[in-house]
């Protein structure tokens, strides 16, 4: 059962989109309740808006096709996150695939997306501190994403990852770190 | 989600400094963007539902499937009716009589070659013979006929012996000409 108002409102969702003459209408307001939220934590990761445009229309026409089956044996926006998570791991498997045949490296290339952003400013801390992000292994990035910016609780993360919460912690800490080195040294 | 969480107080416990650095995301966005987002989720929903699915639009006559083999059956034995197996190419073939009139040809033409090229000629024996040394002929007589040579001189000629040509012919052609 619904525990939160927040929760009882995704299980109204959910309920709603089950009802043939209600499900366009739930479908809307899933979209609309979550789409900053989820595009904002694919675009941390792929950087471009185009990309992550893609990537989120995808999700969505995934949530779309699958959450009739959908058996709210975990939150409604754990799930949302976890596939959002999977469709931008798979796009950054992609990118490095494209990458690893050109001469610039992944990081590089990542790199390069972030400093062509439109009003890209090296001297300002916010872009000084999404390029020592980059300097983070992928699912390191992740784990530091999902933590710094959305605050999510670590065993919701160990839901979505699929990790122990010791793990996380230990791995977000380490990413503290290493970003905060990353920012000394430029 | 729940936000119960401080997260810069966090980073203050472990005294990160980026507990005091701005938490933006500074990324631009187009200005209408998550205004519009729903309803172009919503249009590509709709032309994914538009999509046909696997099924081909194709229509099948009622029935066909099931009169399908006996119609192949019968269209298999109607076209062996008239089913006209490959000839062989013609091959040039002789009759036998042709055959028998080649052989003859071949053994008139081996018969003739035997006796204008291999068979010993039948010769003028008197030209022959004149073509002989007279010595020769007298030695010959001599030995066959036991004249001792010392009664023959050597400029006696074969009719002083009272030989007649025909005979001498006669003998030549039965002992041969060696």
């Amino acid at each position: 059962m619904p525990q939160t108002a927040d929760q009882a409102d995704d299980h109204y969702i959910i309920t709603s989109f089950k009802a043939a003459h209600l499900k366009d209408t739930a479908f809307t307001q899933l979209v609309t309740k979550y789409q900053e939220r989820l595009y904002w934590h694919i675009r941390r990761m792929v950087i471009t808006h185009e990309d992550t445009n893609d990537v989120l229309q995808n999700v969505f026409i995934k949530v779309w096709r699958n959450l009739n089956n959908f058996r709210e044996e975990s939150n409604l926006y754990t799930w949302l996150y976890r596939i959002a998570t999977n469709e931008t791991l798979s796009w950054l498997d992609q990118l490095k695939r494209h990458v690893t045949t050109s001469t610039t490296g992944n990081e590089d290339y990542m790199s390069e997306r972030l400093t062509a952003q439109a009003d890209f400013d090296p001297s300002k801390i916010e872009w000084k501190l999404q390029r020592a992000i980059l300097t983070l292994p992928e699912k390191q990035r992740l784990v530091f994403n999902l933590r710094y910016y959305d605050e999510m609780p670590y065993e919701e993360m160990a839901t979505l990852l699929g990790t122990s919460t010791g793990a996380l912690k230990a791995s977000y800490h380490h990413a503290v770190k290493k970003v905060e080195a990353s920012l000394l040294s430029h | 989600m729940d936000k119960g969480i401080k997260i810069t107080d966090e980073l203050a416990n472990i005294n990160s400094s980026l507990a005091d650095k701005p938490r933006v995301t500074p990324y631009t966005i187009p200005g209408d963007y998550f205004n519009q987002l729903p309803e172009n989720i919503a249009k590509l929903i709709a032309a994914e539902g538009s999509l046909p699915d696997t099924k081909l639009p194709y229509t099948v006559p009622e029935g066909y499937f099931g009169a399908l083999p006996a119609d192949a059956l019968l269209s298999a034995k109607s076209e062996n009716l008239n089913y006209t197996p490959a000839q062989p190419k013609k091959q040039f073939k002789l009759p036998v009589i042709h055959w028998a009139a080649a052989a003859a040809l071949l053994a008139v033409i081996t018969l003739g070659g035997y006796i204008m090229f291999i068979q010993p000629r039948a010769y003028d024996t008197a030209m022959l013979l004149a073509s002989v040394p007279g010595n020769e002929i007298q030695a010959y007589i001599n030995h066959n006929y036991g004249i001792e040579p010392a009664g023959v001189t050597i400029s006696s000629t074969v009719s002083s012996l009272n030989v007649d040509n025909t005979d001498i012919t006669k003998y030549l052609n039965e002992t041969g000409w060696e």
